[in-house]
């Protein structure tokens, strides 16, 4: 006989506070696994009768889970995995956790997706953008692209919200009546020079991509919106969805995800960079002064740095640089060919006695989190 | 050299361009500007035919679709013409993963079916089990010191009795198909590898060897910055075989 999900809760918020206790994390993880071990049905029975909103996509999905529950705490409250824990897990763990608020905005990995949308049933999915992403774990952009589009096809009845100007969400949403696509003007896509339907060349040389063999492109955006920085974009899909659940309210300041670490005399501002989109995003948008690149190469990084290339790094030109991570000699020898002079250091700290001011970071995932875990033994001198 | 400049053609970079191949065409091109030698960039689009004026043409990794795409495109332009009589006039080719598959007779498409290459290379490639992913390196006679790079493939590549491959592999898989655990394909003024991207990043003696099968000798260059990140990759590389 199944465990009761009642009990089966119960213990898994004991293993979360002995998890907090023994300070090895949050425990939503360890809290969903056990919670999930004794009953796999959990997902979905934790889910009935709850109005789900899922976020998803390469970049942004923290960032945007947040604003969009900020938006819709305007109106009542709302439960989500604040933590990031994006996996069925994580997944659990938020929807168990106490208060049981009806409405629950949850960010879910790109791969963990399909599966979320069957055993979730949400009302709503925010699709962000899908570019590439740690190739030796998440396959290829086009094979997600595929499970995507499978899944949302099974689902009729959930609505869609997606940035248009990301040809493989218009893929994905192609068929799905419930989609409102947002347009931005046009911005080019790393991933998209074929199309993703039909394998030809997308012509990008008018208002939009467009695919001349199979019309992939064609369909008019349901709004149209104002560009911006990527987080000011994920703000205005954010208040998409939010809309339709009564929200009237404005934010006025879009949240990055900087986290800022002071160091003698400097400010060190870190941002996470995990994929070739996002570092071509935070290179475009970044302040004046000096630059630290963090690059490490360990599991959720991606465990290979081929991507270095894809990226343009002549912006840094000129410029106060310094690298640093397990890789900076991939770094070093990419901004080398690039043309930017910098500095090679052994550590953060190192890195960052150099300069003075405020200085921004781009760090690595792993490197991120290291370094805002335990920010005190991170960058003392 | 057909002229005054070395030129480099990036084959079909919107197709196979997936895993920061376009590095290969900075790499040489940062070689040869610092030897003092005039460098243009092609990128040919697979739209269009392939210039037949070339020295140096690259091909480098895609997905399944996009292979399958380059390679209809170089039937519709004639590529396999165009390449087999750039390579008659002494042009030099790096092929890289799906870029190897594709120049041989045939390899797999995504649902394991049988697809035709161009049959410029004696080989071909069949689908495997597992895909490889990870850190691989080789030892080849050709170069003083071991060559290494980064593999992420499911295709399995056999090169025909007699011919020479790129190196012996001491670390990952390489071509994976038949008995002796080898990688790519020196042919002719051929350079194949499943060392996949940038592999010259990694490897400046590797980049100086196509620069010189088209230039000759070479002057001297020592760049610190690539040698560094060479050195460190072999002996990582060393490191993760021991273990």
């Amino acid at each position: 006989m199944p465990v009761p999900l009642s009990l089966a809760i119960t213990l898994g918020r004991l293993a979360a506070a002995t998890s907090r206790i023994l300070r090895r994390g949050e425990g939503a993880t360890v809290s969903g696994r056990l919670i999930l071990a004794l009953r796999p049905d959990a997902l979905a029975s934790l889910s009935r009768d709850r109005q789900i909103i899922l976020v998803s996509g390469t970049n942004g999905k923290t960032s945007t889970a947040a604003l969009l529950r900020e938006l819709l705490e305007t109106v009542g409250e709302v439960s989500g995995n604040r933590t990031g824990a994006n996996l069925d897990s994580g997944m659990v763990a938020a929807l168990a956790a106490k208060p049981i608020h009806r409405i629950v905005v949850l960010e879910v990995d790109e791969m963990f997706l399909p599966e979320a949308l069957d055993k979730l049933r949400p009302e709503a999915v925010l699709l962000l953008n899908l570019s590439r992403d740690q190739l030796h774990r998440t396959l290829e952009v086009r094979m997600v692209a595929r499970a995507w589009r499978a899944a949302i096809d099974r689902h009729p009845e959930i609505s869609v919200v997606i940035d248009y100007e990301d040809p493989f969400l218009a893929y994905v949403t192609r068929h799905h009546l419930r989609t409102t696509r947002v347009g931005f003007g046009k911005r080019m896509h790393i991933d998209a020079a074929s199309c993703p339907e039909c394998g030809a060349l997308l012509d990008w040389g008018g208002s939009r991509y467009c695919c001349q063999n199979c019309d992939l492109g064609l369909q008019t955006p349901t709004v149209s919106a104002q560009a911006g920085t990527a987080i000011e974009r994920n703000l205005e899909l954010a208040r998409l969805v939010a809309n339709s659940y009564g929200v009237t309210a404005d934010l006025v300041k879009p949240k990055d995800r900087i986290v800022e670490i002071s160091h003698g005399e400097s400010i060190l501002n870190i941002r996470l960079v995990k994929n070739p989109a996002s570092w071509i995003e935070a290179l475009s948008a970044l302040p004046s002064g000096p630059v630290i690149l963090i690059v490490n190469a360990r599991g959720v990084d991606g465990l290979d740095t081929s991507w270095l290339w894809d990226v343009d790094y002549s912006i840094l030109r000129g410029r106060e640089v310094a690298v640093t991570g397990e890789r900076r000699l991939d770094a070093s020898y990419r901004l080398h060919v690039d043309g930017v002079k910098h500095r090679v250091c052994d550590t953060l700290a190192e890195a960052a006695s150099l300069f003075n001011g405020s200085v921004s970071v781009l760090a690595s995932y792993t490197a991120f989190i290291a370094i805002t875990k335990n920010s005190q033994n991170k960058v003392q001198r | 050299m057909s002229e005054s400049r070395l030129r480099i053609v990036a084959v079909h970079q919107e197709l196979l361009g997936t895993y920061g191949d376009i590095g290969n065409a900075k790499v040489l091109s940062h070689r040869a500007m610092a030897r003092g030698i005039q460098v243009e960039v092609i990128l040919a689009r697979s739209d269009a035919p392939l210039p037949a004026s070339g020295d140096i043409y690259l091909f480098g990794g895609g997905e399944d679709s996009a292979q399958i795409a380059s390679v209809n495109s170089l039937r519709t332009h004639g590529g396999a013409t165009a390449l087999a009589n750039a390579l008659d006039n002494g042009a030099a080719l790096l092929a890289i993963c799906a870029g190897l598959q594709i120049l041989g007779e045939y390899f797999p498409g995504s649902e394991r079916e049988q697809v035709s290459g161009i049959g410029l290379l004696p080989l071909h490639s069949v689908p495997g089990d597992k895909r490889l992913v990870g850190e691989l390196a080789l030892n080849s006679t050709e170069f003083s010191k071991p060559l290494t790079g980064f593999e992420n493939h499911r295709g399995r590549t056999v090169l025909a009795d007699g011919v020479k491959p790129l190196g012996d592999v001491f670390l990952g898989t390489g071509n994976g198909g038949g008995d002796s655990k080898v990688d790519g394909i020196l042919f002719g003024k051929v350079v194949g590898s499943y060392m996949h991207g940038p592999a010259l990043a990694r490897n400046p003696e590797l980049a100086d060897h196509l620069l010189s099968l088209i230039l000759g000798g070479l002057a001297p260059y020592e760049d610190q910055s690539a040698a560094a990140l060479a050195a460190e990759r072999r002996t990582a590389a060393k490191l993760l075989a021991s273990r």
